[in-house]
């Protein structure tokens, strides 16, 4: 990462700093105490205040320097990943966990293989053999109470 | 002695030996799976143990406290995930060995500085666990909180490059350790009207989601890169190292083993903070520090004699004051009382060949696990066969049940992937995660005991530095902050000076 990046956490790092300060000022205080509920927050945010302050400066200071990796990041495959987490989590109530774990795992199986990896049928299996295998491991083995969804 | 000997005669029957070696089996194969933690391992057994011999159920515990607390190494070093919070650090130089295609040498000297520092802090609860409890005992609002403020300035040591994003990662911990019911006076915080916040963030959904969905994120922006961990020892010797590979070790090894059964004795601190400190005063006290972080043993060992070492440390206060120090000693301590087993300080007196029934099964168990574990290197180094994009796909479901089953509630789901989002973001600005979770343990213990040493002062700092256990924490704690910032600027005036 280059140095003017650690400026821009810096940046962030001051704002967060700021909204954890005014988040602690509408904290409820008891009368005649010492110190309340908001101390802690308040101290925390100057630190992180200042903290973020100086890697601002030291990022702002130093020269950029981009080092080139020797590899192409897939970042569109991140982010559609991130949206594939999302999903995940909406709909395993709904579906439950055996479905919705299925429709995850193949998803995921192609977004992390590359091109030549991909093998429909083999995904499929690993999808649908791993969800079942997860889903009997602990809801009989380990007693977890997964969410049955549809199929329950 | 003579207690010690009837202790080892009760342990000595094929029952109580099985039960041993399945607890062990079962701890490693749950302490090695991120999202399952040995609490669980714990809470899913204890229902099993109603029906036996207080001896037999002590030792099936045992045996999972101990596999379930070294197992984590595993998935620590292969994946760079730690199975459970206790080995975090592993992590640091773990993956990195396996990286370069020596796992099972990483594996090896893992296990073994498991079973060392397990053995020593053993023994160290078999003959001063009354005296040391004694001395625990002593320890207030003053000195827990200048504990915590000492243990945070292991966060600046814990950064490989910036000292001050290491710093703003443990501030980021303790922020979050904000969110829920305020201590002492209870007022809600930063919950934003959503009652799931009430009870604050569970530790499990951040550690996995920090460590493991962050990962996999990272692995699929990266699945162009060829340089994954291989497995490319095809013959496996021993334990995978030689002498010349852990040469010199020992201090940093007796050390860490202190460290993890000091922090280990006092309850509240833990596994979970106890492998970073160790790792942090490893670093500190190097050579090279500079190393630290690609892929060496001492790390690896610092790491692993502290975690098992903080098993012994918990078991003092729990044994003779009937204090547990974390969740999973609470469940051990359920344990203990369903089979009429009331800790405490006259538990020596009362049931005498039973405690010591318990260390000679916590020593079988260690020896047991160094047994499994050497077995099972040949095992698991085979995981790095399988494809990244099948483990990963795969470890990210564990984690999602893993962090279900924390609370039972697909809220927990969503704050792992909050934590993983973040931590991903971190990992790219190049900020170490080790602090968040370090910031985040420690935050509630500081704030709750700076009030309730407050409250017990009425109003006033000065017990603080008077009291001579918290103000000689305090004074280490601003020895270690002023050594760190003359070291910065020193290496920066050598930087200038090249």
């Amino acid at each position: 990462m280059t140095k003017n990046h650690d400026a821009i956490c810096g940046v962030i790092g001051m704002v967060i700093a700021a909204a954890l300060f005014m988040g602690s000022v509408q904290i409820g205080k008891i009368e005649n105490q010492t110190i309340g509920a908001d101390f802690m927050p308040k101290i925390v945010a100057v630190l992180l205040f200042i903290l973020s302050a100086v890697l601002f400066n030291q990022g702002r200071k130093a020269p950029a320097g981009q080092k080139k990796d020797d590899f192409v990041h897939n970042y569109k495959g991140t982010f559609l990943m991130f949206v594939l987490f999302i999903v995940y989590v909406a709909i395993f109530d709904t579906l439950g966990f055996l479905l919705s774990s299925m429709i995850y795992l193949m998803c995921a199986l192609l977004l992390l293989s590359r091109k030549e990896e991909i093998h429909y049928i083999k995904f499929i299996a690993i999808a649908v053999i791993g969800s079942v295998v997860i889903n009997l491991l602990f809801t009989e083995v380990f007693g977890v109470n997964l969410p049955a969804g549809i199929l329950g | 002695m003579s207690e010690i000997l009837t202790g080892l005669e009760m342990c000595m029957n094929i029952e109580v030996l099985l039960l041993i070696l399945l607890g062990v089996a079962a701890g490693i194969v749950i302490g090695a799976i991120p999202g399952l933690t040995v609490t669980m391992g714990v809470a899913l057994f204890l229902p099993i143990t109603f029906g036996m011999e207080p001896i037999a159920a002590m030792a099936l515990l045992m045996g999972l406290y101990i596999g379930g607390t070294s197992g984590g190494l595993i998935s620590a070093i292969l994946l760079s995930i730690p199975g459970t919070p206790s080995s975090i650090a592993t992590c640091f130089d773990g993956h990195p060995m396996a990286a370069r295609g020596e796992a099972a040498k990483a594996l090896g000297v893992g296990i073994v500085a498991s079973f060392i520092g397990g053995a020593i802090s053993y023994v160290i609860l078999l003959f001063l666990a009354p005296a040391i409890a004694k001395i625990a005992l002593k320890f207030g609002p003053y000195e827990y909180f200048s504990i915590a403020v000492f243990s945070l300035t292991m966060l600046a040591g814990l950064s490989t490059g910036s000292v001050i994003k290491g710093l703003i990662s443990g501030m980021l911990g303790i922020m979050f350790s904000f969110v829920g019911i305020a201590p002492i006076t209870s007022f809600t915080r930063f919950t934003f009207g959503h009652s799931e916040l009430n009870a604050g963030f569970t530790l499990l959904p951040v550690l996995v989601g920090l460590f493991a969905v962050s990962q996999v994120l990272i692995s699929v922006e990266e699945k162009y890169r060829d340089d994954h961990a291989v497995l490319t020892e095809t013959k496996i010797k021993g334990f995978g190292f030689t002498y010349d590979d852990v040469k010199g070790q020992g201090s940093n090894c007796l050390l860490s083993t202190l460290i993890g059964t000091a922090i280990g004795i006092l309850p509240g601190l833990g596994g979970s903070i106890c492998n970073i400190i160790a790792y942090t005063v490893a670093k500190h006290r190097s050579k090279h520090p500079e190393k630290f972080g690609t892929g060496i043993v001492d790390g690896i060992i610092a790491s692993e004699s502290s975690n098992n070492a903080c098993t012994g440390g918990a078991l003092v206060p729990l044994l003779t004051l009937g204090i547990p120090g974390d969740n999973t000693t609470a469940l051990i301590l359920a344990g203990f009382m369903i089979h009429g087993i009331t800790p405490g300080p006259l538990l020596f007196r009362s049931q005498a060949p039973l405690v010591y029934g318990i260390f000679v099964a916590l020593m079988i168990a260690n020896v047991m696990m160094l047994f499994v574990e050497y077995l099972g290197i040949r095992v698991f180094t085979k995981i790095l066969m399988v494809k990244q994009n099948v483990l990963m796909s795969i470890v990210m479901v564990f984690c999602v049940v893993g962090a279900y089953g924390a609370n039972n509630r697909v809220f927990d789901i969503a704050v792992m992937i909050g934590a993983g989002v973040l931590g991903y973001g971190l990992k790219k600005m190049k900020f170490p995660l080790a602090p968040i979770i370090l910031g985040f343990i420690l935050g509630p213990i500081l704030e709750t005991n700076l009030r309730r040493g407050l409250m017990k002062s009425s109003g006033s700092f000065l017990p603080f530095i008077t009291s001579p256990i918290s103000g000689a924490f305090l004074l280490i704690a601003v020895v270690v902050m002023v050594y760190l910032f003359y070291k910065g600027i020193t290496k920066k005036a050598e930087k200038t000076a090249a």
